[in-house]
Formats: C-alpha cells, structure tokens, sequence
C-alpha cells in the first residue's frame, strides 16, 4: 500500500469523511491512542520486569543453606558447611558465600566478596580489588565522594573506590560494592573460616523440592533452605497479578472509550437521513457498515500502533523506563533498568484485541442500528422534512 | 489466572462475539418463522431487511468468536501454563482445568464448526435473488446457540478452577500412560500403527477425491469426503500424537500434542493442527455445497464453484500437513538410515 | 466496460487529493512504527543481559538488583520464616 497504489474507492470515501469531521477524529485518535498506551505500559512493565527476573534467575543457585538459632540467623562453618553438603548425591559444587546488606553513604548496598578467584574472561578489564580497595557499581558510584567510599555504622570501614562495574551488568550489579574477604569479614560480623551462606547446585534441577528434606537433615545445626522456584512462581504470579490490576485500573479509560463510542452513536443517528439517501441510491446495508468500518478503522489502526509503540518505548529504553519505572511502581525500584523483552509481544497482541475488538464491534453495532431502516423511514429523519 | 490479561482479552473478544451472535440470532428468529420468498408486503421486507443484517451479524460474530477462540488456543498452549505451578505445555493447563477444558474445547469447536456452515450457505444463498436458503441459513445460525452457550459455560468454569489449583505433573501424565502396563502400551502401539496407516491412506484417497471434484465438480457424492475427512482428521491427530511428534522432540514415548506449540518447535503445532482444522471445515463445505446442488438447481452454478474452491483449500491443507507431520521423519530417515523406533 | 480505478494514469479529483494524502500517512506513519517496534524487538530478543548474566552466575546471587538492597524481592533467603512481611506492607509490594 504504498503511494503509488490506487485505494479502493469506498476507503476514499471514508478518509473524505473524517476531513469532513476533523476534530471529533483528531479527538478520538487521541483518546485512543492514550487508552492504548496508558493500559499497555502498566502491561509492558510488570511482563518485561517478570521475563527480566526470570532471565536472570536462571543463573541462581538452586538452593540457597543458611544457618539458624534462636536469634535469627547465623555465621556458618565453612568448613563443616562444605562437607555435609558434599555428602548428599546430586549436589554439586556448594559454594560458601561472603556477603550482606551494609549501610552506605545513601541506603543500604550489597556487599559481596568473592572467595574463589574470579576468572580473567569475566573481568573484561576490571581490576579485582585488593586490600582496602572495592569495585561498586553504578548506583553506589553516583554517590562517591572523592573516591572513598566509607561504609557501616558501628564499625565502619573506608575503602577506596578503584573501578565501576559497566552499565550493561546493572541488573546484576547496581547496588553491589565488592571488595575483599579480609576486608568484608569485619563489616558483616563474620571471623575467618565463617560464611554468610551456603549456595547449591543440583546436577538436576527438578530435584529442588526433594532434596530440601535430606540436605536440611545433613548439617548438625538447624538451618533454612530457600528454592529458587518457589520464589519464582510467587515473583510471576505477583507481577500478573499486578498487571491485572493496572488494567482494571484503567476501567475509567475504557468507560471513556466508551463514552467516544456514544458520541460515534450520537453522530450516526443524526445522520440517518444521509443513510437514507444513499441507500435510496442503491447502496446496501453491508456497503455503508463498511464505509463506517474503514472510516475507524483509518483512525483506529494508527492510534492503536502508536498507543502501543510509545508504551514500547517508555518501557524499554533505559532512561524512560526508570521514569517509569518510578511512575508504575512509585519509585521501588532501580532506575538503570534494562528489561528483557520477550513477551512484549504476546503482551501487544492483547491489549490490540482488548481495545480493538470492542471498538470496532461498537462501531458495527451502531452503524447497523443507525443505517438498517427501510429508505423511507430513514430520509423522514431529516431535520428539514 | 483470572488476572491474567490473555484472560481479559479472552473474554472481551468472546463477550463482544456473544453480544454480536445473540442481536443477529434474535433477528434471524423472524426470518426463520415467517420467511415468505414470494410475497412483497410490508412485513416481508421488514424480514428481508433482518435477514440482511442477521447475516451481516453473523459474519462479524464468527469473526470474533474465531478471534476469542483462536486467543484462548494461544494461552492454553503458549501462555498460561506459566501460571500453573509444574506445567510445561498446554497438557498440564489442560490437566489443571479438569474436564471442564476439555469440554470447553469441543463445545468451541462445534459452535465454530456450525457458524461455519452458515457462513458456507450464506456465500451460496447471496448469489441468487430468489433466497431460497435464507431460511435453512437461519435456522443453522440459530443452532449454535445452545453449543455457544455451553462453551462460554465450560470456559468459565475451567478458567476459574486454574485459579485455586494443586501442583500438577504435566510430563508424568503422558509418561504415565505410556508406561503404565505393557499390555495397555501393546495395544497403543497397534492402534498407532493402524492410525498412522489409515491416515495415510485417507489422506491419499482424499486427495484423489479432490482432484476429482476439482475436475467434476457437478458429479459424485458430498458426504463422503466429509465423512472420510472426518475420520482422516482423528487418525492423523493419533498418528502425529504417537508417531510423528517423537521426530520433533527427537525422543520416543513423549506423545504430548502440545509441546508441539512451544517456540521450542517453532510453534509447528499451529500450522499441523490449523491444517487439520482446514481439512474439515472444507469438507464440511463440500458436503453442504452439493447438498445445495442437488436441491436447489438454481444454486447449481455457485455451489459448484464453491466445491471447487474448498477441494483446492483442502489440497493446500493436506500438503502442508503431510510435510509438516512427515517432513522430520523423513529427513531423520534420510539422514541416519532407520526410523526413530530402530526398524529400518 | 468504463472501469475508472482501474486505469493505469488515473488521477484522483482534486477534492479527494487530500483524502489519499492522509491515507497515505496513515498507512505509512502505522506500518513505520509496527515495523520499527517489531525490529527492535528482535534486536532486543538476542542477549541484552548477558552481562549481567554472568555476574549473576559468578558471584552465586540469589536475585537480580531489580529492588533496592535490603529488600526481600532483592535477598529472598533472608526473609525469616518467623518474621510475617504481611506488617511491613511497603517491603513486599511488588513490582
């Protein structure tokens, strides 16, 4: 359908007609093309935040061992921790882990310190920290001051800041600083040969559920074991869920929606006698449903695609999707965010049959009731008879 | 689940179908009673009038009931079962939703099916000015509204069980029946075989059949065709579930119909079983277009036509099918010199 | 038979000019942005986070940095079995 093409005459027709009628046009491409992107960035967001975690839960552990007593919970023995895992078949590979949520200078950051050697191919030119030194990432380096990076509250502890990690590693590392085991031990309370928590491997993954019972039943202390797919069908159901909601949210829209709908009626009614006179030319009931139909349909399909690709934009291209990001969701979360985008699809494909569908059958409906009297009736209507 | 927005968009495109069939149904009430071709008074016009807009309704019902059902397909199969604690495909969707699904699915498919023959005479009747199907269209609109009704019904009630369901086992259901007992998989593996043989040759005899009706389409009977595509359709449904499934998920005994639409498989699912669906739906309109030739020797002309269109629509289907279901099986054929099951 | 819209150099009146040019913009300006959203799309579906994938799998995290540290969406082992989050409603609401 490009410019050269020749369009058949009816659709010609209907543009004349909505040049006829430019403002009540302009007024609901409007109105739909806000409907449409109001109700599908809320969509677009909690679909793209859900694929975006699920992406990356994928590299978790599949379970996560922490020790527990009366007060809540506990250093672990590395030592013993490893071996009592390494007793169960199936587990592979236990990794104890050094890490905790410290205060910083602007809210709390995830302090991490890695105890095996990070391998040069994910370094990519960071420099691993060495002894009163730390790498942070983008959310912690905005907040530097003077390259010092002064964390805790009762024993606080000043690194230097040496490197940042970049900003496409943001989903992992926006608010990490990572520095030292030597260092790190003091800030989370932990003596050497002592780790936060035990992070396991399965040699399979659907074994997650069964081998809660007998891990659990290998160390000689209580502990608490967190899966990572419960989390995840909670996190899925949760983010739907919220979707849903911000649909029904925008109810008031669609009652708008509706709203242009009666005055399409309003409009259409008024014209029967118009109806009646073409139809007394010989046009039929069919030809005139689909003069209305191309007529919305030439206002419709725009607002709807532009509806929709603005919701795209807003939600994927980093500095818009933190705004709304905060918008959505009154600011939880990070604002770096870079979501992954499969689903968005699926997720267009709905919000075009939820909007479309209804306006176009609205349409139908009352360009059938408007134009379906007989020609005579119709023609008795107008207002100079 | 019933927050989810595939959900929504489910019951807005079904809900604005609804509304669609039951104004032109109301309206094809009329025509059905009091439809009198010959006659030119007041009333009859009046009838004239609804039988045009019944069918304009009609029309734009099938349109978004094919729309509501054809999302509903997306989320069993594609969609929801994310939504399903332990489900993969459209299998452990379907287990959570009971029976309830499975009727749901059927009572679509014959409310589809019947709109579609509608639609079929519809095309025919709106080539004559005598209206001599007018009535027998009406009368056929109408009929769908009791299967309509039921699979809005069923819908309902498996949507809303999805919501409050117990962890399903999606593969140890179709593991489970392949495994349990070795007389029962004995006999499943006759009935494969028999299966995958008769959808072989009724897919042969009715292409022969269609060629037939492509050259004669004046000659030879309706139903049969109908009938043996209906028959073809069941056996190559449990050929391509037992046989040539296993070639697209390069395992045995995995007979599941609904991995076979995942993006895994490139969502193959989709065109084999919109084949199948074609397949019949065509058939169907064979039969009805001769059933108009034979009594109505004013529509003799466009009905055959219209036989002539449906054989060439169900070609097409049948060849896309048999390289979509075959295809893998013979390349793996090809390539390593036996079948999958070991026998060269 | 005379077939108007069929002939080859047929030139529309001049009052339905304008009619064609906003069909025109119509059709282009919908296929320009579907197709640019579409494109995008599939740039998009290959690999964005890789990156940070693979410090994910590195430093063994447990979630992704999607909510602040200290919240339960961003450390879910930490979340104490005793400790009912249905009280401290601004943590748990999502997303």
């Amino acid at each position: 359908m490009m410019p050269g093409t020749r369009y058949p005459p009816m659709v010609i027709w209907a543009a004349r007609d909505i040049q006829r009628h430019c403002g009540r046009s302009m007024l609901l491409f409007a109105c739909l093309a806000s409907l449409v992107f109001l109700t599908a960035m809320a969509l677009l967001f909690s679909q793209a935040l859900d694929a975006t975690w699920e992406r990356l839960m994928d590299q978790a552990p599949d379970l996560v061992v922490r020790r527990i007593d009366g007060g809540g919970w506990a250093p672990l023995p590395v030592d013993v921790a490893m071996a009592c895992a390494k007793k169960i078949p199936g587990v592979i590979d236990p990794t104890p882990r050094l890490w905790g949520v410290v205060p910083g200078p602007e809210g709390p950051v995830t302090v991490v310190a890695s105890i095996a050697v990070v391998p040069e191919s994910m370094l990519k030119g960071i420099p691993p920290p060495s002894a009163g030194q730390a790498v942070v990432g983008q959310g912690v380096a905005r907040a530097l001051s003077g390259g010092r990076l002064s964390l805790g509250s009762n024993h606080s502890v000043t690194v230097s800041v040496i490197h940042t990690f970049p900003a496409d590693t943001g989903l992992a590392t926006h608010d990490l600083v990572w520095m030292t085991p030597d260092d790190a031990r003091p800030l989370l309370g932990l003596v050497p040969g002592q780790a936060s928590d035990l992070a396991v491997h399965l040699f399979r993954r659907e074994e997650e559920r069964a081998i809660q019972a007998d891990l659990a039943a290998a160390f000689p202390w209580p502990v608490r074991i967190t899966d990572r797919s419960t989390s995840a069908l909670n996190h899925h159901t949760r983010a739907v869920r919220s979707g849903g909601i911000a649909v029904v949210a925008g109810i008031p829209a669609l009652l708008a929606l509706l709203l242009i709908i009666t005055g399409t009626v309003v409009d259409n009614t008024a014209r029967q006698a118009y109806w009646g006179l073409l139809k007394s030319m010989g046009w039929t009931t069919a030809d005139m449903v689909r003069l209305q139909v191309s007529r919305a349909m030439i206002v419709g399909i725009p607002a709807v695609v532009l509806g929709l690709a603005s919701a795209y934009a807003a939600v994927f291209y980093p500095p818009a999707a933190g705004i709304t990001a905060f918008w959505v969701t009154g600011g939880q979360h990070l604002p770096a965010l870079t979501l992954v985008s499969s689903g968005a699809a699926m997720v267009m494909i709905e919000i075009a049959a939820m909007v479309g569908l209804p306006f176009l059958a609205a349409v139908f409906l009352t360009t059938l009731r408007a134009a379906d009297g007989s020609p005579w009736t119709l023609l008795q209507a107008d207002p100079w008879n | 689940m019933i927050w989810h927005p595939l959900t929504w968009a489910f019951w807005v495109a079904a809900a604005t179908g609804g509304l669609l069939y039951a104004t032109g149904a109301v309206q094809a009430v009329d025509v059905m009673l009091n439809w009198t071709p010959a006659h030119a008074d007041i009333d009859q016009l009046r009838r004239e009038r609804h039988a045009e807009s019944a069918a304009l309704l009609g029309h734009w019902a099938l349109g978004f009931l094919t729309a509501a059902a054809l999302l509903g397909l997306v989320g069993v199969a594609l969609v929801w079962h994310r939504m399903v604690p332990g489900a993969m495909c459209g299998t452990g969707v379907l287990q959570a939703m009971g029976t309830d699904g499975s009727r749901a699915m059927i009572f679509w498919g014959v409310s589809l099916l019947i709109l579609h023959g509608w639609r079929v005479l519809d095309g025919l009747d709106v080539q004559r000015p005598q209206g001599v199907l007018t009535r027998t269209g009406a009368r056929l609109m109408i009929s769908a509204a009791p299967f309509f009704l039921l699979a809005v019904f069923y819908s309902w009630q498996a949507l809303m069980r999805v919501e409050t369901v117990p962890t399903v086992s999606c593969c140890a259901a179709v593991y489970d029946r392949v495994l349990s007992g070795a007389s029962e998989s004995a006999a499943l593996k006759s009935l494969a075989a028999i299966c995958l043989w008769f959808s072989l040759a009724g897919g042969a005899a009715l292409l022969a059949l269609m060629v037939l009706k492509i050259r004669f389409p004046d000659r030879g009977s309706g139903a049969m065709p109908a009938i043996i595509a209906v028959l073809w359709s069941f056996a190559a449904t449990v050929a391509l579930k037992q046989v040539g499934s296993a070639y697209y998920y390069q395992v045995l005994s995995h007979p599941c119909p609904w991995c076979l639409f995942l993006p895994d498989y490139y969502g193959a699912g989709f065109f084999i079983f919109g084949g199948v669906a074609v397949v019949v739906m065509e058939s169907i309109a064979i039969w009805l277009a001769d059933r108009t030739r034979r009594r109505y020797p004013v529509l003799a002309g466009p009905a055959g036509k219209r036989i002539q269109r449906s054989a060439w629509g169900i070609v097409t289907a049948m060849i896309g099918f048999t390289m979509l279901a075959l295809g893998p099986a013979i390349a793996w054929r090809l390539r390593t010199g036996v079948w999958l099951n070991g026998s060269p | 038979m005379y077939r108007p819209f069929a002939e080859k150099n047929y030139r529309y009146p001049a009052p339905c000019r304008g009619a064609r040019r906003l069909l025109i913009i119509a059709i282009t300006a919908s296929m320009l942005l579907g197709i640019a959203t579409a494109a995008d799309l599939l740039r998009r579906i290959a690999h964005q986070d890789d990156g940070a994938s693979a410090w994910m799998r590195t430093m063994n995290f447990s979630a992704p940095a999607l909510w602040t540290a200290g919240s339960p969406m961003r450390h879910p082992e930490t979340v104490h079995p005793g400790v009912d989050l249905r009280f401290s409603a601004g943590l748990v609401t999502a997303p």
